[in-house]
């Protein structure tokens, strides 16, 4: 594959102008160029010396630089991999190891919690320094054919599932490397100078996060440098400050939400973050406001907005929004396909519709996932194929809507209950099947609250087996429960008990009503 | 003024728990959010005049309705 070439001679064959620059920044650890490439080598060739099968690798970890040398190593040795934060829960990050059934587990960070224990049980695992040590005597030169075919898997994201169970989406090679070539040329693009000077891209997402894709890849592949933000950062506004000073990031990716987060504080702008120059958002939706006041910050910054699902390679449209677009559309538009993309809007009756129409969003082209692992059923229901001028196109249904107008497409919402929150994409039949796992809970129903448009935080009623005394502490003693079963940004902000459920007629909770009375 | 500030947290939390519990932990209930204490401190700007920049100060020392009604007397 032309991109794993590219990145693997970026550490190699300009040794005076690549090799020396650091591939990986941030409080989480450095790592230059040639470092990532040799390093990765040696633990792909270990991989091929110890490992009897090419199927995917889980990565289980959080920022250390040796993620992003565990991603390599498996596409430079022909294995998919599947990142999975820490932040996931145990319970959850199990479930994916069990749908996965991995040869291998590598445990880059130096240091794991107990709950590593629960995700790893009964699986190979190669951790901390060990990585380094056991690879150290395998050579750092690993032949070019083993390296990952354009129909195999690269990387597979699992996402929430209707049932509580997660699925994992299956993104080939051939997907990741037309997105790249894509994602080069987002706003102005980046010019063969600005790659051969060094942009430095920040990372905010977690890898196991689609969105994290967009800053991985294209610094890989310009040759850059990632400035990767760990949790405990971002949750710290003076740490946050400080690290985001200490970036020198030009190349923003992030949620609209982040950078919302950041924009609180008035010492953000082009003061702290003198070479900024492109923000990249994807994720969710973003406010006109935002766009006002990040133009104010950082004048002369280019904004681009993305849009797509994990299912079609992190994002499948995008547009710069300039003062011009701002002034014209209200809400944003999210773009117009990229090349290789064909967006079409279908309505209710099965039938494509019109410009300005509102229907279900299909993606067509060649960033389409093959489909969901070890799952026919939702995969057959979501993924489809298309046949056009002798060439077959896979196709998805996003469950999004939104309309076509002057090419430019609008995004909606989501037409079933799958919900967008900070960046997160929740089914709320999720939260609810784990919280009815609880004990004092006979049946929960959970709904996002928004503000101002835009989802802010989720709201649980609970009809509980006994009603408690305490409301609150109960609440909280839910809410504690309930991380058993469930990340962070799944746990229900406010949890409100009722007396009775309301039902529609055909027996399930009638949110409408839920959502009115309260 | 104490009451003034307590009606504003009150108002963003969506909970009166804020009124009766001063010394209840804001962050780790869920009461505030990373986005609610930034509306909290514009809030705070907005309605009382007194401007507080995130990044002056940890969320311990504004984890409670009592430490942060504290906080903002002290920067009348």
């Amino acid at each position: 594959m032309e991109f794993i070439r590219k990145i693997v001679e970026n550490g190699r064959k300009h040794p005076e102008r690549i090799a020396y620059r650091l591939a990986l920044a941030g409080p989480e650890g450095a790592l230059t160029w040639g470092e990532l490439i040799r390093q990765s080598g040696r633990l792909a060739g270990w991989m091929e010396a110890n490992l009897r099968s090419h199927e995917p690798v889980v990565v289980y970890g959080h920022k250390a630089p040796d993620m992003i040398v565990s991603f390599l190593a498996c596409i430079r040795s022909g294995r998919g991999y599947c990142p999975i934060d820490t932040s996931v829960p145990a319970d959850r990050a199990r479930a994916i190891v069990d749908d996965l059934q991995p040869e291998l587990i590598l445990m880059p960070e130096a240091s794991y919690g107990e709950e590593a224990q629960t995700v790893t049980e009964g699986s190979r695992t190669l951790s901390g320094a060990a990585i380094r040590e056991q690879s150290a005597a395998c050579p750092e030169e690993i032949p070019e054919t083993l390296a990952l075919k354009p129909e195999e898997v690269c990387y597979l994201i699992y996402t929430s599932g209707s049932t509580g169970t997660p699925k994992g989406v299956q993104i080939t090679a051939q997907c990741l490397q037309n997105f790249i070539h894509w994602g080069m040329t987002l706003g102005a693009g980046i010019s063969e100078a600005e790659a051969d000077a060094g942009i430095t891209f920040l990372n905010q997402a977690p890898f196991s996060f689609d969105l994290s894709v967009m800053d991985l890849y294209l610094f890989l592949y310009s040759g850059g440098t990632l400035y990767a933000l760990p949790k405990s950062v971002q949750g710290d506004a003076a740490a946050l400050m400080k690290a985001l000073r200490e970036s020198d990031v030009q190349f923003w990716v992030s949620t609209p939400s982040f950078a919302e987060v950041c924009l609180a504080d008035p010492g953000f702008g082009r003061e702290a973050m003198r070479r900024m120059q492109r923000f990249a958002f994807c994720g969710e939706t973003l406010p006109p406001a935002t766009v006002r006041r990040l133009m104010q910050a950082f004048p002369g910054a280019e904004i681009v907005n993305t849009y797509g699902p994990t299912e079609s390679t992190v994002a499948v449209t995008d547009v710069t929004v300039t003062e011009d677009i701002l002034e014209k559309w209200d809400p944003l538009p999210v773009g117009s396909a990229k090349p290789g993309t064909q967006i079409r809007i279908l309505g209710e009756d099965g039938a494509y519709l019109p410009e300005g129409e509102r229907g279900e969003v299909i993606i067509i082209g060649d960033t389409v996932s093959p489909g969901y692992r070890n799952n026919p059923e939702k995969t057959q229901k979501a993924f489809f194929t298309v046949t056009e001028g002798g060439e077959t196109l896979r196709a998805y249904h996003t469950g999004d809507k939104g309309y076509l107008l002057e090419g430019q497409l609008f995004y909606c919402g989501r037409i079933d209950l799958q919900i967008k929150l900070h960046g997160y994409r929740i089914e709320l039949e999720d939260i609810e099947n784990n919280l009815n796992k609880l004990e004092n809970v006979e049946r929960a129903a959970v709904l996002p609250k928004e503000k101002d448009g835009v989802i802010r935080s989720l709201t649980a009623y609970v009809l509980p087996v006994e009603k408690p005394e305490n409301a609150f502490a109960a609440a909280q003693e839910l809410r504690t429960q309930a991380k058993k079963y469930l990340p962070d940004y799944m746990i229900p902000k406010k949890i409100v008990f009722v007396d009775e459920m309301p039902m529609t007629t055909n027996g399930k909770v009638d949110r409408r009503s839920l959502g009115q009375d309260r | 003024m104490r009451e003034k500030i307590l009606e504003l947290l009150a108002e963003i939390c969506d909970d009166e728990i804020v009124l009766e519990q001063g010394d209840v932990n804001l962050f780790e209930t869920g009461l505030l959010d990373s986005l609610d204490y930034m509306d909290l401190l514009l809030a705070i700007d907005r309605e009382l005049g007194i401007r507080i920049a995130p990044s002056e100060l940890t969320r311990d020392q504004v984890d409670t309705p009592d430490k942060l009604v504290e906080l903002v007397l002290s920067r009348q």
